[in-house]
């Protein structure tokens, strides 16, 4: 450790006669521009070409399904809740509120269970489904503690980032919004992101190193993923 | 590390003032003193004791106690390295004014009447320092409601009939101002004895976000000027009351958006000292590396956006480039590109990804070529040698009466760097070279900032290779009790299930005390003091905002300069109003 000072007349020369005279300091300003000119774009060209976002990536909410890759403790969880076994394609939610309670800004999340209405010697008698669940997310800041808190892998983030609406209640989505948005990004992604229990796993890459618009962005000299760390080379 | 008064200086002062009580611990050292003794007390401070850098000033209410506000001071001796906090009770809701001591307390002393109605006797100019004039309540107090007083009637957007409304957006507001609000605000900041004044902002894009001047002309030259802050003012502090520790820290990523992950940690390593947390190495290193990627980001965008303001538009594209891959790189391993919220209490969020580092070293190579680049354009280009050299001088002197940290007073030569004289995370086992300026001008406070770049891509070298040798360490102190369990030990094991819940529900419960702690923003001190009461939430938490002290010495620069100057100058202040503000 140790100070460096800067300045003029320190680390940095004043400009020399010759330099004054000659516009030498315009001249090499100029040179590297004219460098740049022959270099390849490096723009990326939205919203003809799209880079896809890293696997973290925190966009719109979704809300999975019942897919056959639920958690180890999914059923013990449902039962806590008394909430009807839902089928394959049926809402993971189980109306814990967990969600909710981690948020920041709770006012975003309205959920609702209803009791069922069915006779007394059905098997389901007793038990809630999942009624409304509601996500205003004009009021969401995209920090990722309520997926953190859900038992069942439930609310996750997916990868969309396009939210715009012309009005506030275009930002309020539903229960159905959300499973759909969440279908979409599994078929699309559920791979990279999960493994067949739900978990997170670590072996996930940093981003998929195959992206073409990625690479124009890194100045069309992409990094190289290799392993994370020097002893597995 | 700690900076707190040593022993025998509180002697000393015990001595000489024997009706001061003294309260010494480990996370917070202060003297209580009386009203009447205050100024007497503080000066003593300042010029036998040599405590003369201003650091901060604020008030806490205590709704049951008589007097109800408390004063809170923290100074700083740049020879001894070391803070002292002085404690009065606001008897008669009010204190005396210390501006005659510092001049940084000026803007503090008119918040703490912004927020608490605390009067300041013998302030110059006691006008509202966030809000307008006119408003008629003061938001921090404890009685105030997190929510406002909802009395404005505004015709919602949303309602359509026969809709069934899911969320039912309310038709009240709290108060806004009106125009005559703003009229009377504006009216009240500065006497006029020109011409003409010449509003610059809210909205203007030099003055790189919503901050309000005000300048009185004389042809071109500035006589007089004022600036009026609020615009951006969210009340991040009244926030902090009604939430846990985790769930605060998104917000601090609000506050200085451009160099979010340095403003989490500097909270979260205020919080872990506070439980008494030791997060793991590799957190710890990881934790360098990214406040470090960040501070590049930041001084890459602060390079674009003030060669654009001189100017030169090309430097702004080219160092956009090189920001879009740090970027890139944040939203790789945090998950979003601005406002992360990547750090955690005990550790980091996750682990990074495969291929990070591989990410960080590529960009590390090149990087040092792009600088040089940049520099070829503007160190000797003499319109930018016109243009900022000698412009906007500070002193030393400016530097403690004016409480200026961070780039802006290692200007003036004074070498203050938290990084330095209180290293938190790994910045102890990192090495690295401090730039200072000679002069104070904002020729200097650039080549001082590009200096810094190429000092934060050597410390990011650094910890990468540290990291490299780190694969299977842990990146979060999960066992301690006050840290929220991985994803994997919830998915395990019922114990970390509960605990999960247990703090995400009631929060942390942190013990009794207080802490003052600093990170070294890129635009200066950011300080973090937590008065906790035993609870899951604090009880008070203030933020000592490096940029809002810088700013304040904007108007003392620019008076007697050309409005063309004022940009330059406020570019190389580097302010951003999401901190200013809070
Ligand atoms: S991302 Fe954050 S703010 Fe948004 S709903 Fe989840 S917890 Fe709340
Ligand atoms: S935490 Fe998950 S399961 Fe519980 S209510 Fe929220 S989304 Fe549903």
């Amino acid at each position: 450790m140790g100070i460096k000072k800067v300045g003029l007349n320190r680390n940095v020369q004043p400009q020399t006669l010759t330099e004054k005279i000659f516009f030498l300091d315009f001249m090499k300003g100029l040179k590297t521009t004219i460098k740049h000119l022959f270099r390849k774009v490096i723009t990326v060209d939205f919203p003809f070409e799209l880079v896809e976002p890293a696997p973290r990536f925190r966009g719109v909410h979704g809300l999975r399904n019942v897919d056959g890759t639920e958690k180890e403790d999914f059923d013990a969880w449902v039962k806590k809740l008394k909430i009807k076994p839902p089928e394959m394609g049926e809402t993971r939610c189980i109306a814990c509120k967990f969600c909710q309670a981690a948020c920041p800004v709770p006012e975003i999340f309205i959920i609702k269970a209803e009791k069922l209405d069915v006779p007394e010697d059905h098997p389901h008698h007793g038990l809630k489904v999942l009624s409304q669940f509601d996500m205003d997310l004009s009021k969401c800041m995209f920090c990722g503690l309520c997926t953190l808190a859900c038992p069942t892998v439930c609310i996750i983030h997916t990868d969309v980032y396009d939210l715009s609406s012309y009005t506030r209640r275009g930002w309020v989505l539903n229960k159905e919004t959300l499973s759909k948005i969440a279908d979409d990004f599994i078929a699309r992604r559920g791979k990279e992101k999960y493994d067949e229990k739900s978990h997170w796993p670590d072996w996930q890459k940093i981003w998929d190193d195959s992206d073409t618009a990625r690479a124009k962005a890194w100045d069309n000299n992409p990094p190289k993923l290799g392993p994370n760390y020097a002893d597995q080379q | 590390m700690h900076l707190w008064i040593e022993e025998k200086e509180l002697k000393e002062i015990k001595d000489k003032f024997p009706s001061i009580a003294i309260n010494k611990e480990e996370n917070f050292t202060y003297i209580q003193v009386k009203k009447s003794q205050l100024l007497e007390i503080l000066r003593f401070l300042k010029d036998r004791l040599n405590y003369k850098m201003f650091i901060d000033f604020f008030c806490i209410d205590f709704p049951l106690h008589n007097p109800r506000f408390q004063g809170v001071y923290i100074l700083f001796s740049p020879e001894k390295k070391k803070r002292v906090a002085v404690k009065v009770w606001a008897e008669d809701n009010s204190l005396p004014s210390v501006i005659s001591l510092w001049k940084g307390a000026k803007w503090a002393e008119r918040e703490a009447w912004d927020m608490f109605g605390v009067k300041f006797e013998g302030h110059e100019n006691l006008v509202r320092m966030f809000l307008w004039e006119g408003y008629k309540y003061h938001p921090l107090r404890k009685d105030f409601p997190l929510k406002g007083y909802e009395e404005v009637y505004l015709p919602s957007l949303n309602l359509r009939p026969g809709e069934i409304p899911a969320h039912n957006y309310s038709p009240y507001h709290t108060e806004i101002p009106t125009m005559e609000d703003l009229e009377r605000t504006q009216k009240k900041r500065m006497e006029k004895r020109n011409q003409i004044v010449l509003n610059w902002g809210p909205l203007h894009p030099g003055t790189h976000g919503t901050i309000w001047f005000l300048f009185d002309m004389e042809g071109e030259y500035i006589k007089n000027c004022d600036i009026i802050l609020g615009q951006l003012h969210r009340g991040v502090e009244k926030i902090a009351e009604n939430l846990t520790y985790t769930q605060f820290i998104p917000y601090t990523d609000r506050m200085d958006y451009i160099s979010a992950l340095c403003s989490q940690v500097a909270y979260v390593n205020a919080v872990e000292k506070l439980l008494g947390i030791e997060p793991p190495e590799k957190a710890k290193f990881i934790r360098t590396m990214m406040c470090e990627l960040q501070r590049i980001n930041s001084h890459l965008l602060w390079l674009g956006t003030y060669a654009l303001d001189l100017g030169a538009l090309t430097i702004f594209l080219y160092a956009f480039r090189e920001r879009e891959k740090i970027m890139d790189i944040i939203e790789g391993i945090a998950g979003i590109r601005l406002n992360s919220s990547y750090i955690r209490i005990g550790g980091v969020a996750k682990d990074l990804p495969e291929g990070a580092l591989d990410v960080i070293k590529h960009f590390c190579e090149d990087f040092s070529e792009k600088i040089k680049e940049y520099e070829t354009i503007l160190t000797k280009n003499r319109i930018w040698l016109k243009r900022n050299v000698n412009v906007g001088i500070i002193t030393e002197e400016d530097v403690y009466s004016y409480g200026l940290t961070g780039v802006v007073a290692r200007s003036a030569g004074v070498p203050y760097d938290i990084r330095m004289i209180q290293p938190t995370d790994a910045y102890d086992k990192v090495d690295f070279e401090l730039p200072l300026g000679t002069v104070g001008d904002c020729y200097d406070r650039y080549l001082l900032r590009m200096e810094e770049m190429r000092q934060s891509v050597n410390i990011v070298r650094q910890c990468v290779k540290k990291l490299e040798k780190m694969k299977d360490e842990n990146y979060i102190a999960s066992d301690n009790p006050y840290v929220l369990p991985t994803l994997e030990e919830v998915f395990n094991s019922i114990e970390s299930m509960v605990k999960d819940f247990n703090l995400r529900i009631y929060g942390e419960q942190v013990p009794e005390g207080e802490i003052y702690l600093s990170g070294e923003n890129p635009r200066g001190e950011l300080g973090f003091y937590i008065n906790s009461k035993g609870e899951g939430r604090p009880y008070r938490l203030r933020i000592r905002s490096g940029a809002f002290y810088n700013l304040q010495i904007f108007t003392k620069l620019i008076i007697g300069r050309t409005v063309a100057d004022a940009v330059a100058l406020l570019g190389s202040l580097d302010p951003v109003v999401g901190e200013t503000d809070r």
